[in-house]
């Protein structure tokens, strides 16, 4: 099994852990009609499914097409979003929130969509930019949740910095392979990394 | 006189946004209003202003406990504040006016010649305002007497007849007077649910005030709070709420109306605000608040902070 393939398989369990995370809220989201849960569930089913576009673009599944367009795209919203539902307050803001996510949604669509039109990247910066965006969304989750802790100590914003703190490291360390291809095995340690990140997110919500 | 071209310009492009904006004010100032005329007075100015009305005069129908009606004017605005209000605040245009309230109708806008007396109509020419309209509003909601009124003068309250009258420099745009109608009726119906005007019958209770309030008297007793001005709070600490699990803190509140108000409630808006907002009408709100107490997921306060005791709710509604 080749550093690819098994980026791949990390990236496809990473994938399931969000989306049963944004199953999960959607469930308790038709119970408790809080549109807060409503805009975790979306957040993370967004992500889940940009994962899963990188899971497939690392284990070549559809090599004709740049699924990394789509794999950046959504897990850069999914993760933003994820923040953006830990600093809302009113049932307006989360109405507001909710609707944004929507169109987040169908932004992540039309990408995935177009992806056969999508040229390869130009140079490596375009890439780098691009995982720089969402190790950028996952550091402002971790910070936030780290105010969170300090001021309230509760189990689940611990859960949460955490949980931020090995995403933003999983993505952070893919910067030098998007620099120097050679440093393929930094793709697997990364994805790694953010398995644990997301086993840490899951144990959040469902335990926290 | 600041109406002109600009102004008629004015008019045509924003006054779906100006009724917006003026609505939107309003439901803010009015949490601080004791009694319609300051509602009235209020109105009177934003209107001249942001539709770019000359002189705007606000009249109504006024019983005695001797039985008879007078024209009474309970507000009076113009943009330059140096017009001497007694041209357009006197007997002549009172009676036109008494004429109208009886009639229940309104005026297209014209020229002050086609209407008033010649020594009237050159009296307003001096003064630029050379055009006049007016329109008839009424309702079943009791209108109490004027808020500088003598209570020995025997005014009573009175079911709402009003005229609202304009004086402009230039011919009114056609969607002027459609968009004031449009304003004052969603004031008139913000003052019914901030208790400003009763229902007819049973002042108090129409007004569903647990807490007493007594419109026609309100100049002589000092104003207690109404009903609307409470403020719910949820009993779930919002700051809180954003550090623990959305999953675990999620409350479940069966009644779909309640559940909706609950969502609703951000500390700060009163009653009335809700309702308005949620375009929910009395006794929804008050099932909906009734639900929610109950079952002790929020708790009313005075616009001051204090708790008030549940218990006196359901007592008195």
């Amino acid at each position: 099994m080749n550093i690819s393939t098994l980026t791949g398989i990390l990236l496809f369990i990473f994938s399931v852990l969000c989306l049963g995370t944004g199953i999960y809220a959607f469930r308790r989201y038709s119970l408790t009609q809080s549109e807060r849960l409503f805009a975790v569930g979306l957040a993370m089913c967004i992500t889940a499914v940009g994962i899963a576009c990188g899971a497939l673009d690392n284990l070549h599944a559809l090599p004709s097409l740049n699924l990394g367009w789509a794999w950046y795209t959504g897990t850069s919203l999914g993760f933003f979003f994820l923040f953006l539902s830990s600093i809302m307050k009113s049932a307006e803001q989360f109405q507001f929130l909710k609707r944004w996510g929507i169109i987040a949604a169908a932004v992540l669509i039309t990408v995935i969509v177009l992806t056969p039109v999508f040229p390869a990247y130009p140079n490596a910066y375009v890439p780098l930019t691009l995982n720089s965006l969402r190790t950028i969304a996952c550091l402002l989750g971790f910070l936030r949740y780290v105010m969170l802790y300090t001021s309230k100590g509760t189990r689940f914003s611990l859960l949460m910095c955490l949980a931020f703190l090995f995403i933003t490291v999983g993505y952070a360390i893919l910067m030098p392979q998007l620099l120097d291809p050679t440093l393929v095995q930094l793709t697997a340690v990364g994805a790694f990394i953010r398995i644990i990140g997301a086993g840490v997110l899951f144990t959040a919500f469902v335990l926290g | 006189m600041a109406n002109n071209e600009d102004g008629i310009q004015s008019q045509r492009i924003g006054g779906g946004n100006q009724q917006l904006v003026i609505i939107t004010q309003l439901l803010q100032m009015s949490v601080n209003m004791r009694h319609i005329d300051e509602m009235f007075l209020w109105l009177s100015h934003i209107i001249g202003q942001r539709l770019n009305v000359d002189v705007l005069q606000f009249w109504a129908y006024q019983a005695h406990v001797t039985g008879q009606y007078s024209a009474e004017l309970r507000a009076t605005a113009s943009q330059n504040t140096l017009f001497p209000l007694h041209v357009v605040n006197n007997a002549q245009v009172a009676e036109i006016v008494r004429d109208i309230l009886t009639e229940r109708s309104g005026v297209n806008p014209q020229p002050v010649a086609s209407v008033f007396s010649s020594r009237q109509a050159d009296l307003l020419a001096r003064y630029n305002l050379h055009y006049w309209a007016c329109f008839f509003l009424g309702s079943g909601e009791l209108l109490p007497p004027l808020m500088s009124n003598d209570p020995t003068h025997g005014a009573i309250p009175t079911p709402l007849s009003m005229v609202v009258s304009l004086f402009t420099q230039q011919m009114p745009h056609p969607h002027l007077m459609p968009t004031i109608k449009r304003i004052m009726e969603h004031a008139l119906s913000i003052a019914k649910n901030r208790g400003l005007v009763s229902s007819v019958g049973n002042p108090v209770s129409s007004v569903g005030n647990p807490v007493s309030s007594n419109v026609a008297n309100n100049r002589a007793q000092p104003r207690q709070l109404t009903f609307n001005e409470l403020i719910p709070h949820s009993l779930q600490d919002v700051d809180a709420m954003q550090a623990d699990n959305p999953f675990a803190d999620g409350v479940v509140i069966s009644d779909k109306q309640a559940r909706r108000l609950y969502f609703a409630i951000d500390g700060k808006k009163s009653i009335a605000e809700l309702a308005d907002s949620m375009r929910m009408d009395q006794q929804e709100v008050i099932s909906a608040l009734r639900f929610l107490l109950k079952q002790k997921h929020i708790r009313l306060h005075e616009p001051n902070g204090k708790v008030i005791d549940s218990s006196q709710f359901f007592e008195l509604i």
